[in-house]
C-alpha cells in the first residue's frame, strides 16, 4: 500500500486527519431522532404531492384530449354538412387527426401515464378497418360496405366523424376520479405547508424549505419515472411507478441532506 | 365450448360522451335482469353451465372489451376488462381451440387467450394477470386471460 506523506484533496475537503498514510475522517454525529423524523415526513409529503401532481397532470392532459377531439369532430361535421367537403373526406381527415392527437397526448402524459398507454404496441386504426367496423355495427355483420347505397355510406362516414370526437366514457369517468384525487392531494399538501410555515419561528426559511420539498417531490417523481422508463423500456407501468416513487422520495431526502433551500 | 347465438343483449343505457353504455343480458329471448357495462355484443360462447359474453363500449379509437362469465340463469360469476387508454382496438377472429380455451384478437398485434378454470382460482387484487387487463377488486377468478402481443 502506498504511504503518502500529504493528504489528498478529498481528505482535505472533509477535514480528514492524515495518520500513517491513511486519511481518517472526523466522526460526525448523524441526524438526531427529530431530524430523522422530519426528513421522513418531508419524504412522505413529497410523495403525496408527487402522486397528486401525476394524477392532476394526466387528468389535465385527458381534458385537453377530449376538448381537441370534440372540436375537430364538430368542425369536420359542420364542413361535411355544409357541403364544403364530402363525408368520406371528413371521415378520412377525422381519422388522421385523431391518431395524431392520440400520439401527441401520449407524449404529454406523465411517465406513468405514458407507460400505461404503451403496454401494448399502439397502432391507430385505418379508415378501412373503421369503415368495416361501423358498417357491421350500423347495418349488421352480413352487410358489406360496397353493397351500401350512397346515403348509407355517408351515414357510415358520419358515424366515423362522430366517433372520432368521443373519448372512451369509462376512461373519462376514471379520469374524473383521478382529477379529484390529484387536486385533493395537492390541496392537502399545500395546507400542511401553510401550517408548517405559519407555526415556524423563521417563516422565510420554512417557506423556502416547503417550496424546495414540494418542487423536489414533483420534479424527482417525474425524473424518477422517466429514468425508470429508460431502464425498463416502454410500457412498463409497475417499474415506472416505482421509479417515480423512489425519485420523489430521494429528491425530498436530498433537499434536507444537502440543505438545498 | 360453442358459439351461443341464444345470447343477446338489450341496450339499457346508450353510449354518450360521458356515459358508459350498459346492456342487459338476454338468454334465449328471456331478459335475465343482469345489467352489464358495454354497448355492443361482440360474441357469446356457451361453456359448461354458463356463457361467456363479450361486449365492447363502442369507441373503436379507444376501445375496451368487457368479458363476463354468467351462469345458466344469467347471474354474474366473473368479469375482466381489456383496454388501454389512447389506443385503438377491435375485437375479431374468435376461435374456440379447446374444451376450455378460446382465443381472439383485440388489443395489440397478437392473440389473446382465455382459459376457463374448472374451479375458482386465487388471484391477487390490483395485480393484472396480463397487461391492460383489469378486474373488479376481488381474490378469485373463473377464467384467466393471457396475451402474446405484449411489448417485450
Amino acid at each position: 500500500m502506498a504511504n503518502y506523506q500529504t493528504p489528498g484533496t478529498l481528505c482535505q475537503m472533509y477535514s480528514g486527519r492524515y495518520v500513517s498514510g491513511v486519511c481518517q475522517l472526523p466522526v460526525r454525529p448523524g441526524p438526531s431522532g427529530p431530524a430523522k423524523l422530519e426528513a421522513a415526513l418531508d419524504a412522505l409529503r413529497a410523495e403525496v404531492v408527487n402522486a397528486g401532481a401525476h394524477l392532476a397532470l394526466d387528468a389535465e392532459t385527458r381534458k385537453a384530449y377530449i376538448r381537441l377531439t370534440a372540436e375537430m369532430s364538430a368542425e369536420l361535421k359542420q364542413a361535411a354538412q355544409s357541403g364544403r367537403m364530402s363525408w368520406e373526406a371528413a371521415a378520412n381527415e377525422a381519422q388522421v387527426v385523431r391518431n395524431a392527437i392520440m400520439e401527441q397526448m401520449r407524449a404529454r402524459t406523465t411517465p406513468v401515464g405514458r407507460a400505461l398507454a404503451e403496454q401494448m404496441k399502439a397502432e391507430g386504426k385505418s379508415l378501412t378497418e373503421l369503415v368495416a367496423d361501423k358498417t357491421a355495427k350500423l347495418f349488421g355483420k352480413g352487410r358489406q360496405f360496397d353493397s351500401l347505397s350512397a346515403a348509407e355510406r355517408d351515414s357510415v362516414f358520419a358515424e366515423i366523424v362522430a366517433s372520432a370526437g368521443r373519448g372512451r366514457p369509462s376512461v373519462n369517468a376514471s379520469v374524473r376520479v383521478m382529477s379529484r384525487a390529484g387536486r385533493g392531494l395537492l390541496i392537502f399538501s399545500l395546507a400542511v405547508s401553510v401550517y408548517t410555515i405559519a407555526t415556524a419561528k423563521d417563516k422565510v426559511d420554512a417557506a423556502k424549505h416547503e417550496g424546495a420539498v414540494t418542487l423536489a417531490g414533483i420534479g424527482g417523481g417525474i425524473a424518477g419515472g422517466a429514468a425508470a422508463g429508460l431502464v425498463c423500456g416502454p410500457g412498463a407501468p409497475v417499474c415506472v411507478t416505482i421509479g417515480a416513487f423512489v425519485g420523489g422520495a430521494m429528491a425530498a431526502l436530498g433537499v434536507d441532506y444537502f440543505h438545498l433551500w | 365450448m360453442r358459439l351461443a347465438p341464444e345470447v343477446t343483449t338489450l341496450p339499457r343505457v346508450p353510449l354518450a360522451d360521458n356515459v358508459v353504455p350498459r346492456s342487459e343480458i338476454v338468454l334465449s329471448g328471456v331478459p335475465t335482469g343482469t345489467e352489464v357495462e358495454g354497448g355492443t355484443l361482440e360474441a357469446a360462447v356457451a361453456v359448461d353451465g354458463g356463457f361467456l359474453v363479450f361486449l365492447t363500449e363502442g369507441v373503436p379509437e379507444e376501445e375496451r372489451l368487457s368479458i363476463y362469465l354468467v351462469d345458466g340463469s344469467g347471474s354474474l360469476l366473473d368479469r375482466a376488462d381489456i383496454g388501454q387508454w389512447y389506443t385503438a382496438a377491435a375485437f375479431s377472429d374468435l376461435e374456440i381451440d379447446g374444451p376450455r380455451s378460446l382465443r381472439f384478437r383485440f388489443l395489440g398485434d397478437g392473440h389473446w387467450r382465455l382459459r376457463l378454470l374448472e374451479h375458482s382460482g386465487l388471484r391477487l387484487p390490483l395485480l393484472p394477470e396480463a397487461p391492460c387487463v383489469s378486474r373488479p377488486f376481488g381474490f378469485t377468478r373463473r377464467f384467466v386471460l393471457s396475451t402474446d402481443s405484449a411489448r417485450p
